[in-house]
């Protein structure tokens, strides 16, 4: 079966001066469909740089990215943004919902972009399922941070991508809400047979992931 | 228009503020716009609106009819130069009625020989001849009507009004044309001489005049006391307005647009194309500035309606047309430094936080 995302020997570094700052050393990493993994590490470990490149927002130095088999690194920003919308769903630190659309609309949105019709009933299906049945109608402003999560999960599953990338989805929530948004997105991943990957440094979730990795100055490694 | 109607019902307040910066702007320009027709008209109509293509002066009048004199002989000699040429003459003068001796009402004698090609057209009454005055139909505000005599303040002969043509002004006042008959009876001592000669040329080749000049229709207008000035003044304010918009609004939407900055960065990673974002602001600028300049227009179109008749004001549908669309244009126009910086917008600022 092939891996819905493949890093390998990704290193990606900045010139500073003289100075060469590696950010991620000989990176290899596979996750299979239906796989939920977590990438752990302290502030600066390289964790965002590791998302960013598995997310085709970022080019790596040296390294390969393959997408469900396809390899992505080298195509242009144009094919990029298409592959984000279509194949990646995303769910940042703080929700990032976009504050003048409601629930709906924020699902509404992703199927207008990918110009996909007849939609409203998976929009609210979703909704349903995430326990935001009775939220449709309301703006971000008026939900609670562990609502404004789940939105954000609804919304990165609104394309049925073949990979979720979660940003620290737990940091702005306590553990309790953390962990309920953690245990939903994991029940997400497995029922739709979808790969995730969730960086964060709350060690308090790891027991609900298939998969540790470590990161630590730049440097990949699998926990076992 | 997905983003763009949604952000708009979602921040009527925000939206509402520029719309109404936007109407009264617009607002302004069309009156300002109005009133330089309206005073443009007032200044010159009956030049302007005369059939006449140009008028023969007398050298060193400096294209103003009230520096003119030709001698009756002279004009005569000028107008073998031309196809059609006829005299004429200006001055301003004053009028009453008899019943209201104390109301004296500011205007312009047009002497022009009956029949002649630059004789008004009436729209109610008699075409000019010997037995009366046709007038101005600005004279109806300050009360004169059909068959009414008035008098002359400074040589108190009496006319009387057999036509009315349409609203002809000269330097902001409303004219009567007289014949020379009715004019040698109310000047005796200016019997011989003529302002100048009013032409109707064909032809582009200019003929030499001795002792006079062929002045253009324009010319004359421009040099009518206080109209270049008064237009003149009136075109810098538009001028300016229409920069003051752009300006304005330039910067409003980009201090909207920074403020959006992030949400652009995630609204890219999310997979949303720029052009698609560009459209979102263009959309967003074109409604409100849409919604602002179709206000303005209807209320200056009501406004032209229930201006009073002593106030100059002009207004044609098609300047309202042409002047609603420079304004949306401009305001598109103001949205391209903001298109710049969200086409500069990377959509990896979603990743990690508010930093790191």
């Amino acid at each position: 079966m092939t891996e819905t995302l493949k890093l390998t020997n990704v290193v990606k570094y900045y010139q500073d001066g003289d100075a060469r700052i590696e950010v991620l050393r000989e990176v290899s990493l596979a996750v299979k469909p239906g796989e939920f993994a977590a990438v752990v590490g302290p502030s600066g470990a390289g964790k965002s740089t590791f998302l960013s490149i598995a997310g085709a927002l970022l080019r790596p130095s040296e390294g390969q990215v393959y997408l469900a088999g396809q390899e992505i690194t080298q195509l242009s920003q144009k094919q990029w943004t298409k592959i984000r919308l279509e194949q990646i769903g995303f769910i940042f630190q703080n929700s990032e919902l976009i504050p003048y659309l409601t629930v709906m609309d924020q699902l509404r949105y992703m199927s207008v972009l990918a110009k996909r019709k007849g939609q409203e009933q998976r929009a609210q299906d979703l909704l349903t399922h995430l326990e935001l049945a009775n939220r449709l109608q309301q703006y971000p402003a008026a939900l609670s941070g562990g609502e404004r999560q789940r939105v954000a999960i609804a919304r990165a599953l609104m394309n049925d991508p073949q990979l979720i990338l979660a940003d620290e989805p737990t940091a702005s929530l306590d553990s309790k809400r953390g962990r309920e948004v953690v245990t939903m997105l994991r029940d997400e991943v497995h029922a739709n047979h979808k790969a995730a990957v969730m960086v964060t440094h709350d060690e308090r979730v790891l027991d609900l992931v298939d998969t540790v990795y470590q990161i630590e100055d730049g440097v990949l490694k699998k926990k076992d | 228009m997905f983003l763009a109607l949604r952000d708009l019902r979602h921040a009527k307040l925000k939206f509402g503020l520029i719309s109404l910066i936007i109407f009264l702007i617009v607002f302004l320009v069309l009156f300002i716009t109005g009133l330089a027709a309206g005073l443009a008209s007032d200044n010159g109509a009956a030049i302007s609106e005369s059939p006449a293509s140009g008028y023969v002066l007398q050298k060193g009048a400096e294209n103003r009819f009230s520096r003119s004199t030709l001698t009756k002989t002279k004009a005569q000699q000028l107008a073998k130069k031309f196809k059609q040429a006829t005299p004429l003459t200006i001055q301003q003068g004053t009028i009453q009625r008899a019943k209201d001796a104390a109301k004296k009402t500011d205007m312009a004698y047009f002497v022009v020989k009956q029949g002649s090609f630059i004789a008004p057209k009436s729209v109610s009454g008699q075409t000019l001849n010997t037995t009366g005055v046709v007038v101005s139909d600005k004279l109806k505000a300050s009360g004169y009507r059909l068959g009414q005599k008035f008098k002359d303040s400074q040589s108190g002969v009496t006319l009387k009004i057999i036509g009315f043509t349409t609203a002809m002004t000269y330097s902001h006042t409303p004219v009567v044309y007289v014949t020379p008959n009715q004019w040698q009876k109310m000047m005796p001592q200016e019997t011989q001489t003529v302002s100048a000669l009013a032409v109707k040329q064909t032809t582009t080749t200019k003929p030499k005049l001795a002792g006079a000049n062929l002045v253009s229709k324009e010319a004359i207008i421009q040099n009518v006391p206080g109209y270049s000035a008064e237009q003149g003044s009136l075109d810098m304010m538009i001028a300016f307005l229409y920069i003051i918009s752009v300006v304005v609004l330039a910067v409003f939407f980009y201090v909207i647009t920074i403020q959006k900055i992030r949400e652009f960065g995630v609204l890219k990673a999310l997979g949303t194309k720029t052009s698609y974002l560009a459209r979102y602001l263009i959309g967003e600028i074109g409604v409100v500035a849409l919604l602002a300049v179709i206000i303005a227009d209807i209320v200056v179109a009501a406004l032209a309606q229930v201006m009073p008749a002593a106030m100059p004001f002009i207004i044609s549908g098609q300047i309202i047309l042409t002047t609603s669309l420079i304004f949306v244009v401009v305001a598109v126009l103001s949205a391209v430094v903001s298109l710049v910086k969200v086409a500069r917008v990377d959509p990896n600022t979603a990743i990690g936080g508010a930093g790191e």
